[in-house]
């Protein structure tokens, strides 16, 4: 496994600009998710690393050497589509073997075996080696697609949205999986999506991307507590965060401060505070989302367990000042 | 064809007159607070927007009833749930019947009055979102709804108010009908903690930060089981840790059948939780 670096790489497809002033340092055996919805620039940004795109401007280093201008298989990297696409005529084996068949390779049948089932036995198909890809479901499939890309020994893992066409329940299981896979192999994968659940739950570090810049890098706890600026605040948390104008809430805000954050898991429902009315409840089982109407602004507020509030009544909300995020008027955060 | 006339069209093609139309659009709008786009062309339009001529004009028919067909599956998640609100506050204004089908659990949770849960053409149970998500009648509901899903765990009969899990006695609300000999234990994510003095005892397989909330993924000799807990519970991959059960929330279900097995939890009311 190598580490990776963009150094200012810009890359526009006619007038528009799908990556602009790029930096980013992947680490060896890092896990690094860029999360930006859709038309950010993810995936060309994978694309440019893969060699599938060239770069307009900027340097693209694996491993410490300069990649720039290779083609992509002297780059040595794998990539997984978010269209997974197998050989529907081959077995699951041959279909992870296919990479390690390749003529540049010349791997002996015994080792491609070995390899094969190794990588198998880690995404738990190892009972389905003999089955043609097309007798699979939708979970084994991508599975097999994950494998391929695995049964290779490359520099880093390019994965664009390997997950987004999985059912609830298997995304939550593969999320966990790949997780535990990468630690095992000490890979380092550069990870797109759109998904803020899988961005938090397995990245070492988040690069939030939003019209082709990088807003912030860094680890999830610090990108959720401590986000750069008002569009990062809201690329992250469910429901999102509050934004209100200053003065809806009482706080010692920095001078030039225009915009509160609150988290939804801060605001403090009862007897303290301002005056509020509760204008919905959706009770969501393990949690329920409450719908405040404040003077002068609209607030959501989630609450553990199945709380006792109605629509309708009157209540106070508070919000502890160590837990309000202060934001200047370009949308940049401030030190509070 | 710009917005107005996307929405008015329903009455135009029944022939309603001019000034009428007119005056159900600008309400309707209203409504949806988009009357400041109704001369605008729909094809610039933002996704959500959209959506909102597309209710608009399902709305502006005054129907007795509204069917609704997974009408928020092509927008990304963040823009879902503000629309569901939206949905919820039009419908407590409007007040009109509405029949919403989705496969999205959060979205059925979050709007529903009632939500019958579906399989293979078969209501499986229908109730209140507190029924199916607290008092689910078979394994089915239960794994359906929530998330992460319910733990089931394979025990054992004990007396009427404990069960044998892993060699374990786990107390549970007292059964009001005798057990089968092959029992699952369910219960859900956010009624299980971290605790040295627990139960059972695991290893830490998976920690997974959300933001608000966290789960935590332990292998236990009873099963794999996922915890819920704060953003503030600190746990590393490896540990050996002790799990609790909430013993009230536990629901027992037959193996065979994958029924609940009626018992004192089923009885207590939505104040009790």
């Amino acid at each position: 496994m190598a580490e990776v670096r963009l150094a200012g790489v810009r890359k526009a497809f006619g007038d528009t600009v799908a990556v602009d002033a790029l930096d980013l340092d992947i680490k060896d055996g890092e896990f690094v998710v860029l999360l930006g919805p859709t038309g950010a620039g993810k995936t060309t940004a994978l694309r440019l690393i893969a060699g599938l795109e060239r770069p307009d401007a900027g340097r693209i280093a694996i491993g410490g050497a300069d990649v720039t201008a290779s083609p992509p298989a002297a780059r040595d990297v794998a990539m997984v589509f978010q269209q997974f696409s197998l050989y529907p005529h081959y077995s699951v084996f041959d279909n992870l073997a296919f990479p390690l068949r390749s003529p540049l390779r010349r791997e002996s049948e015994d080792r491609i075996g070995a390899r094969v089932r190794e990588i198998a036995t880690l995404l738990r198909i190892e009972g389905k080696l003999d089955n043609r890809a097309t007798r699979l479901s939708g979970g084994e499939m991508q599975r097999v697609a994950i494998g391929r890309a695995l049964v290779r020994r490359p520099r880093v893992y390019l994965m664009d949205e390997p997950l987004s066409s999985l059912d609830a329940k298997l995304r939550e299981d593969l999320r966990i999986e790949l997780k535990r896979i990468q630690r095992e192999l000490g890979a380092t994968i550069l990870y797109v999506t759109h998904d803020q659940i899988e961005a938090m739950t397995m990245a070492d570090r988040i690069g939030v991307i939003e019209d082709g810049r990088l807003l912030q890098l860094a680890s999830p706890r610090e990108v959720y507590g401590r986000p750069a600026n008002t569009a990062v605040a809201r690329r992250l948390g469910s429901p999102p965060i509050n934004l209100l104008p200053l003065g809806v809430l009482p706080a010692s805000a920095p001078g030039a401060a225009a915009t509160v954050g609150v988290r939804p898991e801060d605001v403090d429902l009862g007897v303290h505070g301002i005056e509020a009315r509760i204008e919905q409840v959706e009770p969501l089982g393990a949690e329920t989302v409450v719908l405040l109407q404040l003077p002068g602004a609209r607030l959501h507020a989630l609450m553990p367990g199945l709380a006792r509030v109605e629509a309708g009544a009157a209540t106070r909300v508070a919000v502890a000042p160590e837990a309000m995020l202060f934001f200047a008027a370009d949308g940049r955060r401030l030190a509070a | 064809m710009n917005v107005r006339r996307n929405i008015g069209f329903p009455l135009s093609a029944q022939g309603v007159p001019r000034a009428e139309i007119l005056r159900r659009v600008e309400e309707t709008a209203k409504l949806l607070r988009i009357d400041h786009l109704l001369n605008r062309a729909v094809g610039g339009l933002a996704g959500g927007d959209r959506q909102r001529v597309a209710l608009g004009r399902a709305i502006v028919r005054r129907p007795k009833a509204f069917l609704m067909d997974e009408p928020l599956g092509t927008l990304d998640a963040a823009f879902r749930e503000l629309m569901c609100e939206e949905l919820r506050g039009l419908h407590d204004r409007i007040g009109a019947t509405t029949v919403y089908v989705t496969h999205d659990q959060i979205e059925a949770m979050a709007m529903a009055d009632v939500i019958a849960v579906m399989n293979k053409g078969l209501v499986l149970q229908s109730g209140t979102p507190f029924e199916i998500y607290h008092r689910p009648r078979s394994m089915f509901v239960a794994q359906f709804i929530g998330s992460p899903s319910m733990n089931f765990l394979p025990c054992a009969a004990g007396n009427r108010q404990a069960v044998s899990l892993a060699g374990r006695t786990v107390p549970v609300p007292e059964l009001h009908e005798a057990a089968p000999g092959r029992l699952v234990l369910g219960v859900r994510p956010e009624h299980v903690r971290l605790s040295d003095d627990g139960v059972v005892r695991g290893e830490v397989f998976g920690v997974e930060y959300m933001g608000a909330r966290q789960v935590v993924t332990v292998d236990t000799e009873a099963g794999r089981l996922r915890v819920r807990t704060s953003n503030t519970q600190r746990a590393s991959i490896g540990e050996q840790v002790g799990l609790a059960f909430d013993p009230g929330q536990i629901i027992l279900f037959d193996a065979t059948s994958e029924r609940a097995l009626p018992s004192a939890l089923f009885e207590r009311e939505i104040a009790h939780g």
